[in-house]
C-alpha cells in the first residue's frame, strides 16, 4: 500500500450502523472471528474495511484475489533459493503475511474450493500447516477474516458460513438525505482528502480511544451463567448446526459490553449479537422467500429469550 | 516462528505441529460418549482399521481427535492438512542427500512419519484422491510403498487412523468407508443445560488455556491409566465359538458385504471387554460393537425389512427429515453391480442368504434360531435408529447401472486448483513443478557436473522437467427441460421441478452447481430461469409457471442445448447436465405450417435433435412421467438417443426428482 494513498476515513463513512459495529467489534476483539458482508455494490464494503484497519495502529489488510493461486496463499518453495543453494526453503504466502491482520477476500463466493479449504483449515486453528512440494512447515495464521459477497450470485458453503462469525447486508442507503450526505463527503473527500481528513480527525481520534479502552475492558467483563442458557435457548431454537454460533454469541455479547464500557454483559447484549451472529447460520427451509427473514429471526430469538422453546 | 513481512525463513523438517494452544481435554469434552468410546476402542485395539467421526460442522469432532495426543503418551496425532501433496504423503528423494553426496535416497513423507504414532484426516471427504489413495493404501496393507523419482522403497508402516468429515459435504466413495472399522455420527448437543456448559467450557479455555488443560490433568491421568491398561489387558482377551457364530449372524441380518463386519464386530467386542476389565466376550459386547461396526456398511436386504424408518435418534421428535436424514444418512456406497439392492422398492430385495429372512424363531435347531433371533433384533435395533433413504435406491439402481461412465471432470488446464501430483510435461511446458524437477535432476549432478557451465548449482536437463497437475471441483451446469404442455400433470410437474431445483440449490455440498429452466409448450420454448446459484432468485424466476397447450418437445430440447452451448462458450470448464421432464408424447413440430407433421415426423424430429446433443458432451438425465396403464415408453427412447440415463418417476413429487438428480451428480462426479 502506498504511503501516498490516503484512506477515507472510518468517522466519515456515512449510515451502515451494522457493517461499521462489525468491523469495529472485529477490532476490539480480533478473536472474534471476522465479519461476512453481503450486499450490493458500491455500497462501501471496501472503503470500511480499508478506513478501519487505517484507523487502528499496526492494523493492515491483506488482499487475497479470487483469482489466487494457491501456492500464493499457502505459501510454497522457494525457488530462487532451492536452485541457488540446493536448500528447500519456505516462500511464506498470504496467510502467513495475514497473520495479525486482516484477511480480505471480495467476492468470496467466487473463490475455488480448494482455497476455501485452505481458508478454514486455517480459521479453524490459527495456524497454516504446509505439507507440499516437499516443505513440511507449520506457522501462525490468525486472521479477521472480511469476506464480501453479492446474494444475488449464490450463497457459500455452509462449512465456510459457520467460520464467520457475523455476518450483516449493506443496501444503499434508503433515504435520500443521507444519500446526498454519502455523495457530498465523497466529493469533498476526492477534492481535498487531507483537509477532509483533518475535518475528521476528532472523530477518528475518540473513535481509536473508545476501541482500546473496550480492547482493556475485555478480558475483564462479566458473562453471567444465565446468559450461557440464553444463548443455548436461541441456539436450539433457531437449530443452528454444532456449537459455534452460541459460543461466538457470548464471545460478541461479551464483547457488545466492552465497547458499551460496560463490566456485566446484559440480554440485551446477547439480543443484539444474536442479530450479527445468526443470520447466516440458519437452516433455510425450501419455499421460504427471503425479505421476511430478518423480522422473523428477530420474532424468533425473542421468543427463545422468553423461555418459549426451551428445553 | 514470526514471519517478517515479505521476510523468508528457513525450515528444517519440522517433527511436531506447532501449536500456541495445548489440546483442548479430552475429559473436559461435553457429551460425544460415542465417539469417545470409539476413538477409545481404536487405541485398545489397533485392529480396528479406524475411526470415522462424520457429524454437523461446530460439533466438536476435530477436537475430540485431536485431544487423544494428550491420552497416549508414546503416539504423536500427524495430521495431513488439505493442501499436501502426494509427494509429502508419500515419501520421495531426498534431493539434498542426492546433490551433495550423490546419493538416492527417501526423503520420508508422511506415511512414514506416522508408523507407531496415528494419523489424524481432517474432513477426509475434501482430500483429493490422490493423496487419499496411498493413505488408505497403507493403513490396509501396513506397507509404506515408494516407487518414484528412481526409488523404490517399501517399508512397514503401522499407525491409528482416525479420520473426520461433514457429510454434507460430500461422500465418501465405500471402498474407503469401508476401510474404518467404527463410525460414529456425530451431533451437536440439543439440551440446554450441556450446550451452555460447552460455551463456558470453551471460554474458559480461551480465557486461559494452560490453566484450563492444567485443571483437568487429574481426569485425563486417570483416563490414560485406564486406557493403558484396558490396551494391556487385550491380548488375554479371549472370543468364543458361540460369540464369533452371533457375530457372523449379525453381520448377515445386516447384509454386509464381505467378511470385514464380523472381524471388525469381533475385534471391536474384544476392545469393549477389555474396558470394562472382562477377559471373555460375551452377546453384550457384541450388541454394544454392533453400533459402531453396522451403521455405514448395513444395507437394506437381509433380514432387515425396509418398513424400519426412524427419523432420527429416539426421543428426538423435533428432528425434520432433512436432519434425520443428514443426522443418519451413511457414506455412499459404490458396490459392485448385482449386489445392489434390487430395482423395486416393492419387491424383496436380493439378499445373500435366504437363511436370514425367516420371520419367525421356531426351527430344527433352536440354539442356532436363538442366535439368529438375537442378532435380528441387534440388527433391528440398529436399523430402526438411523434413517437410510430407501426410497432413492430404486432410482439410483438405475443410474448406476446404465452406466454412462465416471467423468473425472476435474483436471484444469490453468494454473487454477490444487496442486496434487507432479508429471512429466505432455506438450507445452508450463507451471513447473521445482520441487519434483529438482528431485528429479538431484542423483544426476555429479555426472553432470562436467558439463556445467561454472556458476550453475543445479543443471536440468529436459527429462527432469516436471509439471503440476492441478485439480478443481467443478460445478455442474443443470438445466431442466420441462414440459409444461397439457393440463392437470403439467401443474403438477412444474411443482415438482421447481421444488426440487428449490432443494438442489439448498444442498449444502452442491453449492457450486447453477440451475437453470427451459419450459415448453403450445409451440415455442421459453427461459424460465437463467442459470443461478442462488436459491432466492429461483424463487423469483419460478413464482409462476404458465402451463397449457401442445408439446414442442423438440422446441425444448433445441432451447436447452442452445443455453447451455452459450453457457460453455463462456467457461469451457463447466459440466454441463441437461435433465429433460417429459413423457415423451411430442405433437407439436419445430416449424408450423410444415407439409409433413405426423405424430411420426414430430418424433423423428426430436430424435435427431436429441442425437444431436447426445453427441455434443452434454450429460443427459430423462425423467419419464409418463402415466397411465398404457404406456408408449417414448422418453426412453428419447434417452438412448441422447445417450442419457432415464428415470421413472411413478410420483411427481419434488423429493424424489431432487434425489434422481442427486443420483446422477453424486454417483458420477464426487471425487
Amino acid at each position: 500500500m502506498s504511503s501516498m494513498l490516503i484512506n477515507y476515513p472510518f468517522a466519515a463513512i456515512v449510515g451502515q450502523l451494522e457493517m461499521k459495529r462489525a468491523l469495529l467489534l472485529n477490532a476490539v476483539n480480533p478473536r472474534l472471528g471476522g465479519v461476512l458482508i453481503r450486499g450490493e455494490k458500491g455500497t462501501a464494503k471496501s472503503t470500511a474495511v480499508r478506513a478501519i484497519a487505517d484507523l487502528v495502529p499496526g492494523l493492515s489488510v491483506i488482499n487475497l484475489p479470487v483469482s489466487a493461486t494457491e501456492d500464493r496463499v499457502v505459501g510454497t518453495l522457494d525457488i530462487e533459493h532451492a536452485i541457488k543453494t540446493g536448500e528447500k526453503k519456505f516462500e511464506p504466502g498470504l496467510l502467513a503475511q495475514a497473520n495479525g491482520n486482516i484477511l480480505y477476500v471480495d467476492e468470496i463466493n467466487l473463490l475455488d474450493d480448494h482455497l476455501v479449504d485452505v481458508l478454514l483449515d486455517a480459521a479453524a486453528m490459527g495456524v497454516n500447516t504446509v505439507e507440499r512440494e516437499g516443505i513440511s512447515v507449520s506457522h501462525p495464521a490468525r486472521f479477521v477474516l472480511v469476506g464480501t459477497m453479492n446474494p444475488e450470485e449464490g450463497d457459500l458453503r455452509p462449512q465456510l458460513l459457520d467460520r464467520f462469525a457475523l455476518s450483516v447486508e449493506v443496501g444503499g442507503e434508503r433515504v435520500t438525505s443521507e444519500r446526498v450526505e454519502v455523495i457530498r463527503r465523497r466529493m469533498a473527500f476526492e477534492a481535498d482528502p487531507e483537509a477532509f481528513l483533518r475535518a475528521f480527525a476528532d472523530d477518528q481520534r475518540r473513535l481509536l480511544e473508545r476501541i482500546e479502552q473496550a480492547r482493556e475492558a475485555l478480558p475483564h467483563v462479566n458473562v453471567p451463567d444465565r446468559l450461557l442458557e440464553t444463548a443455548a435457548d436461541i441456539g436450539i431454537a433457531l437449530e443452528v448446526d454444532g456449537h459455534r454460533a452460541d459460543i461466538t454469541l457470548i464471545k460478541t455479547a461479551a464483547t457488545l459490553a466492552a465497547w458499551d464500557g460496560r463490566r456485566t454483559a446484559e440480554q440485551a447484549d446477547v439480543r443484539e449479537a444474536a442479530m450479527l451472529v445468526m443470520p447466516h447460520r440458519l437452516r433455510r427451509k425450501p419455499f421460504d422467500e427471503s425479505g421476511g427473514e430478518r423480522s422473523r429471526l428477530e420474532q424468533a430469538i425473542a421468543s427463545a429469550m422468553l423461555g418459549v422453546g426451551a428445553q | 516462528m514470526t514471519v517478517e513481512a515479505g521476510g523468508k525463513f528457513s525450515v528444517e523438517l519440522r517433527s511436531d505441529r506447532e501449536t500456541a494452544w495445548p489440546d483442548f481435554p479430552f475429559s473436559a469434552i461435553v457429551g460425544l460418549d460415542d465417539a469417545k468410546m470409539a476413538l477409545l476402542m481404536h487405541a485398545i485395539n489397533p485392529r480396528l482399521g479406524g475411526v470415522l467421526l462424520g457429524g454437523e460442522r461446530g460439533s466438536g469432532k476435530t477436537v475430540l481427535v485431536r485431544a487423544m495426543s494428550a491420552l497416549i503418551a508414546d503416539k504423536r496425532l500427524i495430521e495431513v492438512p488439505l493442501n499436501a501433496t502426494e509427494d509429502r504423503v508419500v515419501g520421495s528423494v531426498d534431493a539434498r542427500a542426492a546433490l551433495l553426496l550423490g546419493e538416492r535416497r527417501l526423503q520420508p513423507g508422511l506415511l512414514h512419519e506416522a508408523d507407531g504414532n496415528m494419523l489424524h484426516l481432517d474432513e477426509i471427504n475434501l482430500l483429493p484422491e490422490s493423496v487419499l489413495q496411498p493413505i488408505m493404501e497403507a493403513a490396509s496393507s501396513g506397507f509404506a510403498a515408494v516407487e518414484r523419482e528412481g526409488l523404490s522403497v517399501r517399508s512397514v508402516t503401522r499407525f491409528l487412523l482416525f479420520a473426520t468429515m461433514d457429510p454434507e459435504e460430500g461422500l465418501l466413495p465405500a471402498a474407503v468407508s469401508d476401510h474404518f472399522g467404527l463410525y460414529v455420527h456425530v451431533r451437536g448437543e440439543r439440551m440446554r443445560a450441556q450446550r451452555a456448559e460447552i460455551v463456558s467450557r470453551r471460554l474458559a479455555y480461551e480465557r486461559d488455556p494452560f490453566a484450563f488443560v492444567h485443571g483437568g490433568e487429574a481426569d485425563t491421568s486417570v483416563l490414560r491409566a485406564k486406557l493403558t491398561e484396558a490396551k494391556e489387558r487385550l491380548s488375554r482377551v479371549a472370543i468364543d465359538a458361540e460369540a464369533m457364530e452371533l457375530a457372523v449372524m449379525i453381520a448377515r441380518e445386516a447384509n454386509c458385504p464381505g467378511h470385514r463386519a464380523e472381524l471388525f464386530l469381533a475385534e471391536a467386542a474384544r476392545a469393549i471387554a477389555s474396558w470394562k476389565g472382562v477377559e471373555c466376550v460375551r452377546a453384550e459386547e457384541l450388541r454394544e460393537a454392533a453400533r459402531f461396526v453396522l451403521p455405514h456398511r448395513m444395507r437394506p436386504g437381509g433380514g432387515e425389512r425396509s418398513g424400519e424408518h426412524g427419523s432420527g435418534e429416539p426421543g428426538d421428535s423435533s428432528a425434520k427429515d432433512r436432519q434425520g436424514d443428514g443426522s443418519a444418512e451413511p457414506p455412499d456406497k459404490e458396490t459392485d453391480s448385482g449386489s445392489l439392492h434390487g430395482t423395486d422398492s416393492e419387491t424383496r430385495p436380493e439378499s445373500h442368504s435366504d437363511n436370514s429372512r425367516l420371520e419367525d424363531c421356531s426351527g430344527a435347531d433352536p440354539a442356532a434360531e436363538a442366535t439368529r433371533c438375537e442378532a435380528k433384533e441387534i440388527v433391528e435395533a440398529i436399523g430402526g435408529a438411523f434413517t437410510v433413504r430407501r426410497l432413492d435406491f430404486s432410482i439410483r439402481d438405475r443410474l448406476l447401472r446404465s452406466g454412462s461412465g465416471r467423468r473425472a471432470l476435474t483436471r484444469s488446464d490453468s494454473a487454477q486448483g490444487r496442486y496434487v501430483r507432479a508429471a512429466p510435461p505432455k506438450g507445452k511446458i508450463a507451471d513447473v513443478a521445482f520441487d519434483a524437477t529438482f528431485r528429479a535432476a538431484a542423483p544426476y549432478q555429479t555426472m553432470r557436473r562436467h558439463g556445467k557451465t561454472p556458476g550453475t548449482a543445479i543443471a536440468v536437463e529436459r527429462e527432469d522437467l516436471r509439471m503440476k497437475r492441478r485439480e478443481r471441483r467443478v460445478g455442474a451446469t443443470l438445466l431442466f427441460v420441462v414440459d409444461a404442455s397439457g393440463s392437470m400433470a403439467a401443474q403438477q410437474r412444474m411443482r415438482a421441478v421447481k421444488g426440487a431445483i428449490l432443494s438442489l440449490l439448498q444442498d449444502a455440498y452442491r453449492k457450486r452447481d447453477s440451475i437453470g429452466m427451459v419450459a415448453f409448450r403450445k409451440q415455442t420454448a421459453e427461459r424460465i430461469l437463467p442459470f443461478t446459484r442462488s436459491v432466492e432468485a429461483a424463487s423469483i424466476h419460478l413464482r409462476e409457471l404458465p402451463t397449457g397447450g401442445k408439446t414442442p418437445l423438440a422446441a425444448g430440447l433445441l432451447k436447452g442445448w442452445e443455453t447451455l452451448q452459450a453457457a460453455r462458450a463462456r467457461d469451457k470448464n463447466i459440466v454441463p447436465v441437461m435433465i429433460v421432464v417429459t413423457d415423451g408424447k411430442a405433437n407439436a413440430g419445430l416449424r408450423s405450417g410444415l407439409p409433413d407433421t405426423t405424430a411420426g415426423a414430430i418424433w423423428r424430429e426430436c430424435l435427431s435433435v436429441g442425437e444431436q446433443i447426445g453427441k455434443s458432451g452434454i450429460f443427459v438425465l430423462v425423467v419419464d412421467t409418463e402415466q397411465g396403464f398404457v404406456r408408449l415408453g417414448q422418453a426412453a427412447l428419447l434417452a438412448e438417443a441422447m445417450q442419457g440415463d432415464c428415470c421413472r418417476l411413478e410420483h411427481l413429487d419434488e423429493s424424489a426428482m431432487a434425489e434422481a438428480v442427486r443420483g446422477l451428480l453424486g454417483q458420477k462426479y464426487q471425487p
